[in-house]
């Protein structure tokens, strides 16, 4: 049997070290600075972003979107949601932990969106497509940065 | 005094030295309507970092926007200050990303609030600038060794530290088009983009660059030309016989693509700006037919931000927020290469009737 994914921390932050995004209606363009891979998540996956950018509890979210989206179960989609966030820890997007004091409220008009939801769409599971094309042109650019920002004397 | 700044002054001191020991030669730039000084220390930087800018050479003015003194060791008999990072021994652990770096694929970032600098050990190359005084330092050890690369799109990082600024902002991308509008060519090296910029040299389309160019959102979308230079993949030589005379590295193309100052050879056909109609996204499809297809701008953003980001040293949130205003303001469209090249500068000029 498939064990389920399990996330072990229930609230995270984008790894604003590391990670680069922009939203767009619909979708979320994300890059990682670290690792050169960038990405994108669309529908569910860029609702779940703005989610997480407004430290939104992954129980809350999953809360959400079993309110937002119809056509699976609220067991699927916590299943869902719970892979996709851990899949966002691995590449390094998000990190476990509250929000950092400046973040606070940045997404609260999609959580407020979320208090007055209406279920208008079908569910599928956020898939993160990731591009690593740019490993190849880091390869043979010479362009891996070392950064000693106000590097105090 | 951070580093960065106290490295900057010793940095211009031996400047000063190599200055004095190799004479001043200055040229003077029109780069986004403002003007540029290259000041060099001797003349051995001239021909590998001037031939690229050679279409947008100015008037000299009393005050610029922007000083850049140039100098390499070798013809100055100058030597540079120890680099800052060889004074502190934290470094040498430190981690740069989960690639498998070598030596020659690392860059050193250094800022603090007024100065940025950069020193690639690929190229052997230091960039410093004082944001304060649009004052600049670029140094290599010896001039003789200047990577082809460098001579193609030469003073890149601290043109785009400027740049920013003056609310300008440095893209890895391609232009092409008629006084009155053109077209972004935006996509990784290999995605078609110089091939795409050459195609439309022998049509009424004007050529502003196959790699970096200069993009403004204000009060329209706008592009300014920053480099002349074309680089080909080798294999590509042949679709532009009447460019093999051009080419001036042609002994290096076993190691090099092949590089090609097109002011030199046609400097009717090189563009200093224009209004930008749209982003197009060459891919080389191996279909039949060129073609173009609407895309979305998140699908916009993801072509021209990330190379973009990863090749300009500091870049980050700021220049996503500004290219991603800027893929709003426009349609994007795949243009998908097929065998016939030719067709493409009917393609883009039918784009930019219609609108």
């Amino acid at each position: 049997m498939e064990e389920p994914a399990i996330n072990s921390h229930n609230r995270y932050r984008i790894n604003r070290l590391s990670v680069v995004y922009e939203k767009f209606e619909d979708e979320v363009i994300i890059i990682n600075l670290d690792s050169g891979n960038y990405y994108s998540l669309d529908r569910v996956g860029a609702d779940m972003w703005c989610l997480i950018e407004g430290g939104t509890a992954v129980s809350e979210i999953v809360k959400w979107v079993i309110e937002r989206y119809e056509g699976s179960s609220p067991d699927d989609i916590e299943k869902a949601i719970n892979e996709s966030i851990a899949e966002l820890e691995k590449e390094g997007l998000i990190v476990p932990g509250e929000l950092e004091k400046s973040e606070n409220g940045k997404a609260l008009n999609l959580v407020a969106k979320a208090e007055s939801g209406t279920k208008e769409a079908i569910f599928e599971k956020p898939v993160l497509q990731k591009h690593t094309d740019m490993q190849d042109f880091l390869l043979v650019d010479p362009i891996h940065e070392v950064d000693y920002t106000d590097w105090a004397q | 005094v951070t580093l960065s700044t106290a490295y900057f002054r010793e940095l211009y001191r031996a400047f000063l030295e190599a200055e004095h020991n190799a004479g001043a030669l200055d040229r003077f730039y029109n780069i986004a309507d403002h003007t540029v000084q290259l000041h060099f220390a001797g003349q051995a930087l001239v021909p590998y970092i001037c031939p690229a800018l050679e279409h947008l050479v100015g008037e000299r003015v009393p005050a610029q926007s922007l000083t850049v003194c140039l100098w390499d060791s070798a013809s100055t008999n100058t030597k540079i200050p120890a680099f800052p990072w060889e004074k502190d021994n934290k470094i040498a652990g430190k981690k740069t990303g989960n690639h498998q770096a070598n030596i020659d694929q690392v860059r050193i970032y250094f800022k603090d609030q007024y100065v940025h600098g950069v020193y690639q050990m690929g190229t052997n190359t230091l960039s410093m600038l004082d944001t304060t005084r649009n004052l600049a330092v670029y140094w290599v050890p010896d001039a003789r060794q200047t990577h082809y690369y460098e001579s193609s799109t030469p003073l890149r990082a601290i043109i785009q530290w400027w740049a920013h600024s003056k609310g300008l902002q440095l893209v890895h991308a391609g232009a092409v088009g008629k006084p009155d509008g053109g077209v972004l060519l935006a996509g990784t090296s290999g995605s078609g983009k110089s091939v795409t910029a050459l195609s439309c040299i022998n049509s009424d389309l004007l050529y502003a660059g196959d790699d970096h160019v200069l993009l403004s959102t204000d009060p329209i979308p706008y592009l300014y030309s920053l480099y002349s230079a074309c680089r080909l993949n080798v294999a590509d030589i042949k679709k532009f016989p009447r460019l093999v005379p051009a080419i001036v590295n042609p002994r290096n193309l076993d190691k090099e693509k092949a590089l090609i100052f097109l002011h030199d050879f046609s400097p009717e056909k090189m563009a200093k700006g224009f209004q930008i109609r749209a982003v197009l996204l060459p891919q080389v499809t191996g279909i039949a037919e060129t073609r173009l297809k609407k895309v979305s701008a998140a699908t916009g953003l993801k072509a021209l931000a990330p190379s973009t980001i990863f090749q300009l040293p500091g870049a980050g949130q700021e220049d996503l927020k500004w290219m991603a205003k800027f893929v709003r303001q426009i349609p994007s469209y795949v243009l998908e290469l097929g065998e016939d090249t030719y067709a493409i500068p009917d393609i883009i000029l039918d784009l930019l009737v219609k609108g």
